[in-house]
């Protein structure tokens, strides 16, 4: 075997791939967990410290079984690449998910303007809010280009 | 607005071919397949001269629009 033909061998071999559909579905059970476990963390005081460490404390455990689970099914494995069909319903969930939380946003201002509620937004819980709010965005867009990307399981394979 | 019909379920049976399969040959994924047979989704035109390779026809045999 020559030189020129060890640099010349195919490098990328293929992989069994996950498919795109099953990935966004572990994608937002994920994230949509993980940002209420951040938005949470980011809620938690003095006087809901014992209801909410123990709710945390759960959903951490089921996010961790989660994780093991996901590795496990892509060890190995590679993510089906999004093809044009993918790329349109993820831009239709892009918009979609920005209606949502506008959406959640209003209701949200509404039932603090009726309920006379406030929540403080400081240096102790701006992390942990900002990236509950980034994983919730992201588990919205992977649950609609799951719901948009759904076909009747009964089809012909 | 003008309805997309497709031959492409018949030309497939007549191909003894899956969907994976074609999925595969043409490098989308399945449901794509499965939306471009029922007409719910209008391919580019690459993927519908991709396609028409495969069964060695052309685009507008396995495509059409109707009113």
């Amino acid at each position: 075997m020559s030189i020129r033909s060890l640099f010349e061998a195919d490098t990328t071999a293929k992989k069994p791939a996950v498919e795109l559909h099953s990935y966004h579905k572990f994608a937002a059970a994920g994230y949509l967990l993980g940002s209420f476990t951040f938005l949470g963390m980011a809620m938690i005081n003095r006087h809901n410290f014992a209801v909410l460490a123990v709710l945390l404390a759960a959903a951490a455990v089921i996010e961790l079984i989660m994780c093991v689970k996901f590795f496990a099914m892509i060890k190995g494995h590679t993510i089906q690449q999004a093809d044009e069909l993918a790329r349109q319903i993820m831009y239709k969930a892009g918009r979609l998910t920005a209606f949502a939380l506008i959406i959640v946003g209003g209701i949200i201002e509404l039932i603090f303007a009726a309920t006379g509620a406030s929540f403080t937004i400081d240096g102790s819980n701006a992390a942990c809010l900002l990236f509950g709010v980034c994983l919730f965005t992201a588990g919205l867009r992977s649950l609609f280009f799951v719901l948009l990307d759904r076909t009747d399981s009964e089809e012909e394979e | 607005m003008p309805e997309l019909k497709t031959k492409l379920k018949e030309y497939r049976a007549k191909h003894d071919m899956k969907q994976g399969e074609l999925a595969e040959l043409v490098g989308v994924r399945r449901e794509t397949i499965i939306r471009l047979e029922k007409g719910l989704y209008n391919p580019s035109l690459k993927l519908a001269m991709d396609i028409a390779a495969v069964f060695h026809t052309t685009v507008e045999e396995l495509f059409s629009f109707e009113e």
